[in-house]
């Protein structure tokens, strides 16, 4: 069996575990035919079937956190080939992204992690607030406001304000130089929250050129570092926090997931894992 | 220890909180590095705080990354050893606009492609964030402001990798210099500081910043336009510029000169300056333009990075300028007589 560890990249509630928990689901249930089946229960599932439980009753996935960041293996085969594959996953919380964006270090497990050749899960989500957001481009709002603006406390520079597009560009470059292995990487953008986008709906690779122009440019221009692929992903199938949940609950688990992308049926999580594992 | 913080800086016997000015001159102070939240009372590591003291140390056990900082003039050389860049130096006086028109690039390749090119790359990414933080909403301001490069910081590169749209492989490495208005001031009073202006001989393009706002005011216009023009007299009688450098002067802020009340009585002066400096220095060089811009028009009359675009296809399109001619071989001894009599094409 050949054994493939996945990177997963993405700041805080860009839906990475969600992600996991539903992929866990999907693949364990066999509620939905899905490129890859579950080949065998080995090991230490304890975080996965924790993570699963939420995302089964409809509930908020927990977040990870730095304390409880781990790294999941689970074994599939493709049925059509009869491939047998250990898909790696270092389960990394989004603050800690953040942290090496500010601080500018990482960990040597971080760098360990990009030697094979495995290829990276890039998280953004579409359910996401603008950032960013010059003086200039609300000018035209305030000059049209009738009551004047409170003065605002002056804020000085943090990483905290760094728009999100150009946080995960430079998470990208850093992957680019020393200590990082330089090479071709498959690249599979998903874009979670997929549900929130209204209808009709972008192909995922116009809707990142559209939302997040920065990386989508930095993406196009680097082609010897990345091959891209852009998935749309609902990994929850709607809003769970709102009136849509009694309606998510009556659904077979499975069905509620969708994914919105190149050669993914509707339901199937798995086809970026696919073509990150080799498939052309 | 109660946890409470204080602005400060962290730069030893600096005054600022006392006098309310960086003396590296960053305005605002918020924008200096340096002026960060501190403890209200200086931590005693020896009061049996070991978590200090551990907080203190580095975490060796992580990998260090790139900085994400301007880049020095010695990273710059390590960076031309990985692949060539174009330089463009950008002069002007403190207030200009330099470092806003860098900052209005940036943001407009955030916001999407731009004059028909995309971005490829900065190594230079914190560097621009902190420039740009002032001109955000996130920063807490009213107006718009840009960080002012301290004379303290030296010179400096921003680095941006464009290419033109659905052609990765025609990418071009931007290094954009910025040094403190300041210094091009002295260089003006003194020539013999040319010479350490060491972004200029290394330049493909020259662009020297008429400051628009000094322009509208009738009492600082002409002081405006001749230190322009003795900028540029300085560098030519200096040979820092020669004849197959292209220079641009370029009149910033046009926003505030076309809300200008004298909008009439100013554009004649920049017309009369522009021809005489045509006149006087355009022969001495292979092309001077003359170009305007508005890079950030907080009345959205000119859209944002407003005739950049002109600009930055000249950076990337043209080719880079031929070198000048190497200096005629003197010869003084037997041998350089033997080397210019030696038919090179035989020599195994």
């Amino acid at each position: 069996m050949s054994a493939q560890y996945h990177s997963i990249i993405g700041l805080p509630r860009s839906g990475k575990t969600t992600f996991l928990a539903a992929l866990w689901h999907l693949i364990d249930a066999g509620e939905v035919t899905t490129k890859f089946v579950l080949d065998r229960l080995v090991g230490d599932y304890t975080y996965l079937n924790r993570i699963v439980e939420a995302w089964r009753r409809c509930e908020e996935v927990p977040r990870t956190s730095m304390a409880a960041e781990t790294k999941v293996t689970i074994y599939v085969h493709e049925p059509a080939s009869g491939h047998k594959i250990a898909l790696g996953f270092p389960d990394l919380s989004g603050e800690s992204f953040k942290q090496q964006f500010a601080a500018r270090t990482c960990t040597p497990d971080y760098v360990e992690g990009f030697a094979g050749t495995g290829g990276i899960l890039l998280f953004v989500t579409a359910d996401r607030p603008s950032d960013g957001i010059t003086l200039t481009d609300i000018g035209p709002v305030l000059a049209g406001a009738d009551e004047p603006t409170e003065p605002r406390a002056e804020k000085e520079w943090t990483a905290d304000v760094v728009p999100e597009q150009v946080c995960l560009v430079d998470l990208l470059q850093f992957l680019l130089r020393l200590p990082f292995v330089r090479r071709q990487r498959r690249l599979a953008v998903v874009v979670s929250a997929w549900d929130v986008v209204l209808d009709p709906k972008p192909l995922p690779e116009q809707w990142l050129a559209r939302e997040l122009p920065f990386l989508h440019q930095f993406l196009a221009n680097n082609p010897d570092s990345f091959d891209v692929r852009v998935y749309g992903v609902s990994a929850q199938g709607g809003n769970v926090m709102g009136g849509q949940r009694t309606a998510l609950l009556r659904t077979t688990p499975s069905q509620r997931i969708t994914c919105d992308g190149p050669s993914a049926d509707p339901h199937d999580l798995t086809a970026p894992l696919l073509w990150l594992s080799g498939e052309r | 220890m109660t946890g409470e913080t204080q602005k400060g800086c962290r730069r030893t016997g600096c005054e600022v909180a006392l006098t309310g000015t960086c003396p590296e001159g960053h305005t605002p102070v918020a924008s200096c590095p340096n002026y960060v939240d501190q403890p209200a009372e200086d931590r005693d590591v020896h009061d049996g705080e070991f978590g200090a003291i551990e907080e203190a140390l580095p975490d060796v056990r992580r990998v260090s990354l790139p900085s994400g900082d301007a880049l020095t003039p010695e990273e710059v050389d390590q960076f031309l050893r990985w692949r060539a860049a174009t330089f463009v130096a950008i002069i002007g006086d403190s207030y200009s606009g330099k470092t806003t028109l860098i900052c209005a690039l940036y943001d407009r390749f955030l916001k999407g492609t731009f004059a028909g090119l995309s971005f490829a790359g900065s190594r230079t990414l914190v560097a621009l964030e902190r420039r740009a933080h002032h001109a955000r909403v996130d920063s807490g301001r009213a107006t718009p402001e840009t960080a002012r490069t301290s004379h303290l910081e030296g010179l400096r590169y921003f680095h941006f990798a464009v290419a033109p749209n659905g052609q990765p492989a025609k990418r071009t490495d931007l290094l954009l210099s910025d040094r403190s208005g300041e210094v091009y001031r002295s260089a003006r009073n003194d020539s013999t500081l040319v010479g350490t202006l060491a972004e200029i001989p290394q330049a493909d393009r020259i662009v020297l910043l008429l400051d628009g706002r000094r322009v509208v005011e009738r009492t600082e216009r002409n002081g405006a336009i001749q230190s322009v023009r003795q900028t540029l007299r300085v560098l030519l009688d200096n040979d820092a510029l020669g004849p197959t450098l292209t220079v641009w002067v370029v009149t910033t802020k046009v926003d505030l000169i076309a809300s200008s009340p004298d909008g009439q009585e100013i554009a004649e002066a920049v017309a009369g300056f522009r021809n005489r400096l045509s006149t006087d220095f355009g022969p001495r060089l292979k092309t001077l333009s003359f170009h305007d811009i508005a890079a950030r028009d907080p009345t959205n009359g000119f859209a944002p990075a407003h005739g950049l675009d002109a600009l930055i296809e000249d950076w990337v399109t043209r080719s880079r300028c031929a070198p000048p001619p190497p200096p005629p071989l003197e010869l003084h001894s037997e041998f350089d007589r033997l080397l210019a009599r030696t038919r090179m094409d035989v020599l195994p």
